[in-house]
């Protein structure tokens, strides 16, 4: 876990380090030569907005190259488990299985590789056209982006609680003591996507719930952890541009200052996506137990 | 998509090169003329549009 922390936090911190170096110069050139004050604004901007975009451009082709791993995988590996569970009917009969869920999850993914991933780099761009020359603004349309992306979320999200409640006998038995309360934390702290990731927590936890006595209590979580690493990175990554853009507020130019806040906002939705992609992936290698564990029962 | 948005990045940055050599007051005086710019690059992406 402190590797993954220490991993995320690198580059953002050396941004900060960049980003403090650079607004020191652009304030004594402000102070030495203030008829240059245009020129320094513009130079700021370029140079700290491409550095900026480093750490997340990096989240999205991180997500990008884990969407293109699942597809393949998916398409590969969905018909094997399609005929494998349908013949061994034990499989059925245990967690009221689908076959459509499979349609449904390789399309999730497909959707959010072919279209969340580059609406979601239209909207760093125009975002930082939008601080570039603050004049002609594109701050709308990225918004209009985010709002339509999260809709889209969580449509899909909707989707798999409504599959797993209609389709599986599972219920929420484990620590719901202790679950709501961190739900109301994260749905109230986490901005934009905290709803999303309580909901998705409430889905893996039915799941899981019913899936550990046959699975094991450990795989379950060494799977959720596996799944829900990217997320955590992004989230992570999100929360320190955030902090960067409340840090630099004081001394940096505002429209930094306000450019690191949309991204943050954008690498939240970026979150939201890999949720989507992180439930795939649970998903998948939970029914993969539940096939082996039927034909190794029946065998 | 890509290389309309790539235009875009290029149109922007020539219109801040031009704000910054203006000025402020000036660059006051010439913002319609840089909106019609992007105004007509605009358009150039509903031509993109299929049936358009």
């Amino acid at each position: 876990m402190w590797e993954l922390i220490a991993a995320v936090s690198g580059p953002p911190i050396r941004l900060f380090v960049l980003i403090v170096v650079l607004s020191a110069a652009a304030l004594a050139a402000d102070f030495l030569v203030p008829q240059f004050r245009e020129w320094t604004r513009l130079f700021l901007l370029v140079s700290a907005g491409a550095a900026a975009m480093g750490p997340a451009i990096d989240a999205v082709r991180m997500m990008d190259g884990l969407i293109g791993k699942m597809t393949v995988l998916f398409l590969g590996i969905y018909p094997v488990l399609a005929a494998g569970m349908a013949a061994a009917g034990g499989a059925l009969s245990l967690i009221n299985w689908n076959p459509a869920v499979f349609l449904f999850v390789q399309g999730a993914v497909v959707i959010g590789g072919k279209w969340m991933v580059p609406l979601l780099i239209a909207s760093f761009i125009l975002d930082y056209l939008s601080r570039l020359v603050p004049e002609i603004p594109f701050a709308r349309i990225s918004e209009m982006i985010r709002v339509t992306l999260l809709g889209a979320i969580s449509v899909i999200i909707a989707c798999y609680s409504l599959f797993i409640t209609a389709t599986g006998a599972m219920a929420w038995s484990s620590g719901s003591a202790l679950a709501e309360p961190l739900k109301a934390l994260l749905r109230q702290h986490v901005p934009l996507v905290g709803s999303f990731i309580t909901d998705t927590m409430g889905v893996v936890g039915k799941y899981s719930s019913g899936m550990a006595p046959i699975a094991g209590s450990y795989l379950i979580v060494a799977l959720l952890v596996t799944s829900l690493s990217p997320v955590i990175y992004v989230l992570l990554t999100a929360f320190l541009y955030k902090w960067i853009a409340a840090l630099s507020e004081p001394f940096a130019h505002e429209d930094l200052a306000g450019l690191f806040d949309d991204i943050g906002k954008t690498l939240f939705v970026l979150c939201g996506i890999m949720l989507i992609v992180a439930f795939a992936i649970f998903y998948t290698a939970v029914l993969s137990i539940v096939l082996i564990k039927v034909i190794a029962g029946a065998g | 998509m890509w290389e309309w948005l790539a235009g875009l990045v290029w149109l922007m940055g020539i219109l801040a090169v031009l704000g910054a050599v203006l000025g402020a007051d000036e660059r006051e005086n010439f913002m319609p003329l840089m909106k019609l710019a992007v105004l007509i690059y605009i358009l150039g992406l509903i031509s993109l549009l299929p049936g358009s």
